[in-house]
């Protein structure tokens, strides 16, 4: 089984990886106590997919609050892409946040700013 | 940050090319670049990590300013004048000019809500605060202070000017006319007013001034009551 299901708590997101769509989805908000070891299934899941699986990736991220560490956490997974992307492998990224609250979409930008890999910041609202 | 990154990468090129000795360049350039990337992190992290906390504290002003209001309303609540006139009995226990506390409430409004339902009632209570809004001067704070009482601080007040602005507003909310389902609802309120008198307790005033409200419920409604001076009052 190489797809991973990790259900939302308080302080971390819901993450949900399906191997075969070539899928990884990150959701909600994220300030777990050990952020490393909360995202390495994550960072391996998708060092495997990028390495084994010849197909597309695309990473869905809606993250409202991330602690520091998550930032590092989701920079290293977007080197990751990055370097697949450099690699010719065709990985996108589509980065949820809410258009009403400025913070949030600068911190979307930042992250964009970082890659050259298809980076789209998309409208999200609030539910 | 990309183009100081680039300036580095450049920068080890060169190193590489002047270079003649053992083949430990190859470490060192792949150091050089792990060196790179994770200044880049770095710089991004904190970046980003300031805009999150830049994001925490809007959201912590926001907090705090509907913690102080009262939503039907719009006027501060019980919470944000309590911390106004704290601020201000030490003002005036320092010398300043005393202030005024009216408290207000309006007659006979379980009878509104039952009568007319609670529609009206909430109209009510914002037809009230709009009035004593209204009347009262740019510097004095009309508040919520419950259910269908209002606490208006007044400062710089003498017993006369406190009482004549009780006055303008009792005969102001009775003016009130509500249009319901083609019947008129009219409103009175009642005043207790107190004057805070230096190096006495905000809690004692308060008191005073609920007291004299209680005093003119007593009387008949649709009157204001001013409270004996603290010395008087046992």
């Amino acid at each position: 089984m190489n797809s991973l299901l990790i259900e939302a708590t308080s302080a971390t997101p819901r993450i949900a990886f399906d191997w075969e769509a070539g899928l990884m989805s990150i959701r909600g908000e994220s300030y777990p106590e050990n952020s490393f070891a909360f995202f390495q299934p994550v960072i391996d899941a998708v060092a495997r997919f990028l390495a084994e699986a010849e197909r597309p990736l695309r990473m869905d991220v809606a993250l409202s609050y991330l602690n520091t560490s998550s930032v590092k956490c989701i920079m290293d997974l977007l080197d990751m892409l990055e370097d697949a992307h450099a690699k010719g492998q065709t990985v996108e990224v589509n980065w949820y946040c809410d258009p009403e609250n400025d913070r949030a979409v600068e911190v979307a930008e930042e992250f964009a700013e970082d890659v050259t890999l298809p980076f789209t910041i998309v409208a999200l609202s609030p539910e | 940050m990309r183009e100081a990154e680039e300036r580095l990468k450049a920068h080890l090129k060169e190193l590489a090319a002047e270079y003649h000795g053992h083949p430990l360049l190859a470490e060192l350039q792949t150091l050089g670049e792990r060196y790179i990337r994770l200044n880049r992190q770095l710089g991004k992290i904190t970046k980003i990590g300031d805009r999150m906390q830049v994001q925490m504290r809007e959201l912590n002003q926001a907090l705090e300013q509907a913690s102080l209001s009262d939503p039907l309303t719009g006027m501060p609540n019980r919470r944000a004048i309590m911390r106004r006139l704290k601020t201000e009995v030490s003002r005036v226990d320092r010398g300043g000019l005393p202030f005024a506390l009216v408290m207000v409430d309006i007659d006979h409004f379980k009878l509104v809500n039952d009568t007319y339902g609670h529609d009206v009632g909430d109209t009510a209570i914002v037809a009230v605060s709009r009035t004593l809004r209204q009347i009262t001067r740019d510097y004095d704070v009309c508040a919520r202070w419950g259910g269908e009482e209002f606490l208006l601080f007044l400062p710089d007040s003498s017993p006369e000017s406190a009482g004549a602005t009780a006055e303008k507003l009792r005969r102001g909310v009775a003016d009130v006319r509500i249009p319901h389902q083609g019947q008129t609802v009219t409103l009175t309120i009642s005043l207790g007013i107190a004057l805070h008198e230096r190096h006495t307790s905000l809690d004692r005033c308060i008191q005073r001034a609920d007291q004299s409200l209680y005093m003119a419920k007593r009387a008949g409604r649709n009157r204001c009551h001013m409270a004996a001076t603290a010395d008087e009052t046992p």
